[in-house]
């Protein structure tokens, strides 16, 4: 109804011809006045995306003081129409572009393991005229149109052909021959001619990447610093808004310094709080965990040295960000942060669906337009999804709950036929329960051992569950069996700070949970990375890395089991060998299919009876 | 932009979402990044053993999780920094020695070279121009610069801009100092002839002359080529070797040339923010201070933020001051290390063998949630009662309240005792007992505040605020739910105020300064029984005096002491002859010299007293356990 209410009195207001709206103070953008942008896929794809000046005004009365057509950035004219709509309006006006080019000609990116993909390498000339005359053309407008600030640019990597590791995202170093040729010239270096795959490797034999790294990222500087001088000369004050935050190689090292400027400070674009961290999560420990996730990347740029205002972001696609949660969210991110963005995606422009997400916008920004941040904090008022609390057992087989793993690996189980299969969709004991083992893989949230999830996960596995802790879960969450492992932080052969990459593990020890396979063996796995643990007491190192890093630590716990594997399971491609019978081996000692009681109930029946 | 978020995605920036913790020695580079920092400016265990540190104390920090130890004492004597950098590294902590960013000289070697603030202003300390403040300055920092790049665990310095100097400063260090050394340097710059300047009259002489941006430009540049040229010394040893610089977001001087120059890719600018020390104001619960203290460290951040500078924020904490009580300066440490990159305490207040275990028990609980990075540890309920007198009495005595005899009701119409500024008064209420205090507002000149006060509960809840039109009475009348002591702090702003009745009694706050306005016939306190000598002090406002007479209980004077146009404060003290146990009572009236007219005196009441004053005998509080 109140959406409704909110269309009429637009309506009403654009008939009685109201003069133009005043915009807000600039310098107050991001300082007393919180950025609330809305970058919109839903109000104006409703009217095949055109924007009207009742979308700019319905925007507007919700709160909003940021405009981010999704659509429109590549079209100057359009552009500057609609920055004008949204000046009359009192809004102020972002165009949305992308950082990236599909590829037509040569100059591709190539990914560090020569991976090829069909988008522009960050060298590309093309990639870069194409941004260039863009953004010139934004900022000629913006000379004109005082409401338009800046342009928005996407460096998110959407070809499907992406690489499937992280990063992945646009760029990264590219491997391109075009740059590589560039680099020898400069070096003065012969340089063979290589197939993609073999261009890291010789750089990194011949102790050259280093200075590749730098030159590549010096050759970007000097591009985007050629940009911000160019737009300079038209409007010092016109802003580069970047996402996502915390942001690519390209982005950090060297779009933030170069587009960074004391009268334009670079935006920075947080996506890694659009929703709550995991579906089936509370509110409130839901926006705890997008606190601590956007304080970390705010954290994680402070020491750069770059003019920049940082931005929580908002997705209402994903279906754990309700209406609610949204503007509670806005609230918590605005609190903290120089405002929030919500890329506005998912919600029909309907008066139940646009209407719930649009009343509590309007609330969050009414608050935080007043510097008022109260609204995170209240109790909920809506029903929550808090998860599956039954499994629907079919069989009497023993039931399997797999989180994070791919179909691949869904699929395997099903064949493999020991187990009933589930995915794990709840996170309550009485759920939990209903399975023999559960596997988290990646389940990877920064939450405390006393946290309501952990103290579950724990009560579980004590009162016999298996539980598997997958790849970087047990680094994210605070060890809930610290007398079993505990993350452990590489020191040789480091990727991303946790993971230890292109190494084959051995078998430690022999154990019921690997089955057969013997002391010292030695095996590859089929994803390139994993993390370590250090064991506690009572844990078993059962594998390790040719490194001598824990991988695989087991124990009993209570009547249960528990592993820590610090693999990723059938990443790209089903697994096989001595590592597909040891996960085997792991899901059925976990389950105490290999016919060992519980600890406990063993140990009770060792007692002489009672007299 | 269907972000891949969520669970499975926040790994796509991992390194930085790092929440790995280790017990052992945090690895250098992750300092203040995923491992947050927890200093620890020591100025407690010190003293037990004659201002140096012993491998005890280090040890205790290390156990206690710090991760930084930074001694008050002993950074000019480097075999004394190469030893502790020593126990830090075989405790797996971390070491920065802690100098003044202020050199003090009262000699003649240092006349026209010391700071000169703008109004004219010369203190005792070496000009921040001068040659000798910076060749000192380089000695220290470079040696610890060498010594870092031996050993790692020396990671850098704590600069302390504080500005400790007796005489008439304007601020912290630095503001532009108008010495004789700066403006040699900006004349000979300008090509200038300077006349001879009397110090009071530098900054507007340059004013007038339309010379003074210029001078402001010239220093800061001087200032910066300064930093400069240190950061290049120091790096010359070690790029990765840190400044830590109080009191951020900081003075002129850390804005201007500290913030660009000190502060690098490799090593990160450490801003040591003092604005969360406390509580930050009187009678707020924790929860409210935490709160607000959040809220000032998010807005100091702005400032190098806007800088663009490399930098750390780091927030503080300081249990000398009132209010920062064991319980609170540990929820303190967490609620700091969540929204900044650590904490640091000036750890001075508490006695080693007294008061210092509570603090360090609760130092220890903080630094366990910070390394888990269990930041939701703030919200806990307290522990330790929380009431209004951890804010009003010395914290070395636990426990200690206030109680009146005369709780019976009945309404005493006092007489006029008028109050000026912001002050404090506790009313004794009985569970059930409604409560009627009748405030009037006292219009001075035009000043257009009205009288806004404001109530609390015995447990520090806000009971209830309002405001007295200028001119008005009214009265404020509640019901409490619980006994004891309420209170009610007032203001008028530039205007007075009194109390004209009330059914409950009614005490002044004056264990801090009490705000008085004009002469009052009398004001009255009960001696401790046995209590054989005390002191009062009072302080009077520029250009007006006071007059301080105590009366025995007979109301026979039996001191007095005035404030005279050269000496602002007075102290009396006073034997109590065999009076001990009896109600006494002050006169404020004019001195012999000067006016008591439309200024406000302060009064301070020895700490030995119930730090109250009450404007009716029946109406005098006592000190209860």
């Amino acid at each position: 109804m109140k959406v409704q209410f909110a269309f009429v009195a637009g309506a009403l207001a654009a008939c009685c011809a109201v003069a133009q709206a005043q915009l807000p103070p600039r310098e107050a953008l991001g300082a007393s006045d919180k950025y609330r942008v809305l970058v919109d896929k839903v109000i104006s794809k409703a009217n095949g995306w055109v924007f009207t000046k009742e979308h700019m005004r319905e925007i507007r009365e919700a709160g909003f003081n940021v405009v981010c057509p999704r659509r429109g950035g590549y079209d100057p004219a359009r552009s500057r129409k609609q920055a004008l709509m949204a000046q009359e309006e009192g809004l102020y006006f972002v165009s949305w572009i992308r950082g990236s080019l599909e590829a037509e000609g040569n100059v591709k990116m190539v990914w560090q393991d020569g991976k090829e993909q069909n988008i522009c390498s960050p060298n590309s000339d093309k990639l870069w005229d194409m941004i260039t005359r863009l953004i010139v053309e934004h900022a000629k407008i913006s000379a004109d149109v005082p409401a338009f600030i800046g342009t928005f640019l996407d460096y998110e990597n959407y070809a499907p052909d992406k690489p499937s590791v992280s990063p992945h995202n646009c760029y990264e170093l590219s491997y391109d021959q075009k740059i590589l040729r560039e680099f020898a010239a400069a070096q003065k270096i012969e340089m063979p001619t290589l197939a993609p795959a073999e261009r890291y490797p010789w750089l990194a034999r011949k102790e050259l990447h280093a200075r590749f790294r730098q030159f590549q990222i010096q050759s970007w500087r000097a591009r985007a610093r050629k940009l911000r001088q160019q737009v300079d000369s038209i409007n010092p004050r016109f802003q580069f808004i970047l996402y996502p935050a915390p942001g690519t190689l390209l982005m950090t090292e060297a779009l933030y310094p170069e587009w960074g400027t004391r009268e334009a400070p670079v935006v920075l674009a947080d996506p890694y709080t659009y929703q709550r961290p995991w579906e089936f999560m509370a509110e409130a420990p839901a926006l705890a965990l997008n606190r601590i996730t956007l304080l970390r990347g705010m954290a994680s740029v402070r020491p750069r040295g770059v003019r920049h205002q940082y931005l929580g972001g908002i997705d209402p696609i994903a279906r754990s960000a309700d209406p609610e949660f949204c503007g509670k969210n806005a609230s918590m991110l605005a609190h903290l942060s120089d405002g929030y963005w919500v890329f506005y995606e998912g919600p029909k422009y309907t008066a139940k669906d646009h209407g719930a997400y649009f009343e509590w916008f309007r609330r969050a920004n009414k608050e935080i337009a007043q510097g008022i941040f109260e609204l995170q904090h209240l109790p909920r008022a809506t029903p929550e999804n808090l998860g599956r609390t039954t499994v629907d057992r079919k069989t009497d087989k023993p039931q399997l709950g797999l989180f994070g793993m791919k179909s691949r690996m869904f699929e395997a189980q099903i064949t493999e036929g020991t187990f009933e299969v589930h995915n794990v969709e709840g996170m309550s004991l009485g759920y939990l329960q209903q399975f023999q083992v559960v596997v988290l893989q990646n389940f990877n949230m920064p939450i405390a051992a006393n946290s309501e999830t952990s103290r579950n996960l724990r009560a579980y596995v004590e009162q016999g569950g298996g539980l598997l802790l997958g790849h970087d879960t047990g680094w994210f969450m605070e060890s809930i069996f610290p007398e079993v492992a505990a993350r452990d932080v590489p020191t040789k052969k480091v990727e991303w700070g946790r993971h230890v990459v292109e190494t084959d593990l051995v078998v430690a020890e022999p154990h019921p949970c690997l089955g057969d396979a013997v002391k010292g063996r030695r095996f590859p796995t089929e994803f390139r990375d994993h993390m370590i643990f250090k064991a506690g007491p009572v844990g078993r190192i059962v594998i390790q890395n040719t490194l001598g890093d824990p991988v695989v630590v087991v124990a009993d716990v209570g009547k249960g089991r528990v592993v820590f594997s610090g693999c990723y399971y059938g990443y790209s491609k089903p697994l096989s060998g001595l590592e597909e019978s040891v996960f085997q081996s792991m899901l059925n000692w976990l389950g105490r299919l290999d016919g060992a009681l519980p600890q406990a109930a063993a140990l009770d029946e060792s007692r002489p009876a009672p007299e | 932009m269907r972000f891949c978020v969520g669970i499975a995605a926040v790994m796509g920036f991992a390194t930085a979402l790092g929440v790995l913790e280790e017990a052992e020695a945090a690895q250098r580079e992750r300092l203040g990044r995923e491992d947050k920092w927890r200093i620890v400016v020591d100025k407690v265990m010190q003293p037990e053993a004659g201002w140096v540190t012993e491998e005890w104390m280090v040890k205790a920090a290390s156990d206690a999780g710090f991760n930084v130890f930074c001694p008050r004492e002993g950074a000019r004597n480097l075999d004394a920094v190469r030893q502790v950098t020593a126990w830090c590294q075989k405790y797996g902590i971390y070491h920065m020695p802690w100098i003044r960013g202020t050199l003090g000289t009262d000699g003649a070697e240092a006349d026209g070279k010391r700071v000169v603030w703008s109004g004219g202003g010369e203190q005792a300390l070496w000009s921040i121009n001068s040659d000798e403040f910076w060749e000192w300055t380089h000695e220290y920092i470079g040696a610890y610069a060498q010594m870092s790049a031996e050993n790692e665990h020396v990671i850098g310095v704590f600069l302390d801009y504080e500005n400790y100097a007796a005489g008439a400063r304007e601020g912290n260090a630095y503001g532009l100092s108008y010495d004789d050394v700066i403006l040699a340097r900006f004349a000979e710059a300008k090509d200038l002839a300077l006349p001879d300047l009397p110090l009071a009259q530098r900054k507007t002489w340059l004013q007038k002359k339309g010379l003074h941006d210029a001078f402001s430009t010239l220093q800061i540049q001087h200032w910066r080529e300064r930093c400069r040229a240190l950061r290049q010394a120091v790096d010359a040893h070690n790029p990765s070797f840190q400044f830590c610089i109080y009191p951020a977001p900081g003075t002129l001087f850390m804005r201007e040339a500290a913030y660009p120059e000190w502060g690098t890719e490799q090593a990160p600018l450490i801003l040591a923010d003092p604005s969360t020390y406390g509580r930050p104001a009187r009678f707020l619960t924790q929860a409210d201070s935490l709160t607000e203290n959040r809220r000032k460290l998010v807005g100091g951040m702005n400032v190098p933020k806007d800088a663009g500078i490399h930098f750390m924020y780091a927030g503080g904490i300081d249990p000398i001051v009132q209010g920062a009580d064991p319980e609170f300066c540990g929820k303190n440490a967490v609620a700091i290390s969540d929204v900044t990159d650590g904490y640091w305490i000036f750890y001075e207040g508490p006695t080693y063998r007294k008061d210092h275990p509570e603090y360090w028990k609760w130092f220890t609980w903080a630094n366990g949630h910070i390394v888990r990075g269990n930041y939701p540890a703030q919200y806990e309920p307290r522990e330790t009662d929380e009431n209004w007198t951890l804010d009003l009495f010395d914290r070395q005595i636990p426990g200690r309240s206030l109680r009146a005899a005369d709780t019976s009701g009945k309404t005493v119409t006092y007489p006029q005792a008028r109050l000026r500024g912001q002050n404090t008064l506790f009313l004794a209420c009985r569970k059930g007992q409604a409560v009627e205090v009748e405030l009037k507002h006292h219009p001075l000149a035009k000043y257009p505040s009205p009288l806004s006060w404001e109530l609390w509960n015995p447990g520090m809840k806000s009971l209830a605020a309002g405001t007295i039109p200028r001119g008005a009475a009214d009265v404020v009348s509640f019901i409490p739910t619980v006994d004891g002591i309420h209170v009610l702090r007032a203001s008028a702003g530039g205007c007075a105020y009194s109390v004209l009745r009330s059914n409950v009694p009614v005490g002044l706050y004056a264990g801090q300064k009490l705000s008085l306005f004009l002469g009052i016939e009398r004001l009255y306190f009960k001696i401790p029984t046995g209590m054989q000598t005390f002191a009062v002090t009072a302080f009077d406002a520029v250009q007006e005096t006071i007059r301080v007479n105590v009366l025995n209980a007979r109301g026979e004077q039996v001191a007095t002491g005035q404030t005279d146009l050269t000496d602002r404060a007075v102290g009396v003290k006073v034997q109590t002859l065999g009076h001990a146990g009896e109600v006494w009572s002050l006169e404020l009236t004019k001195a012999d010299e000067g006016h008591l007219e439309d200024y406000w005196i302060k009064l301070e009441l020895d700490a030995k007293l119930p730090p109250t004053l009450s404007l009716a005998p029946e109406h005098v509080f006592e000190l209860a356990q």
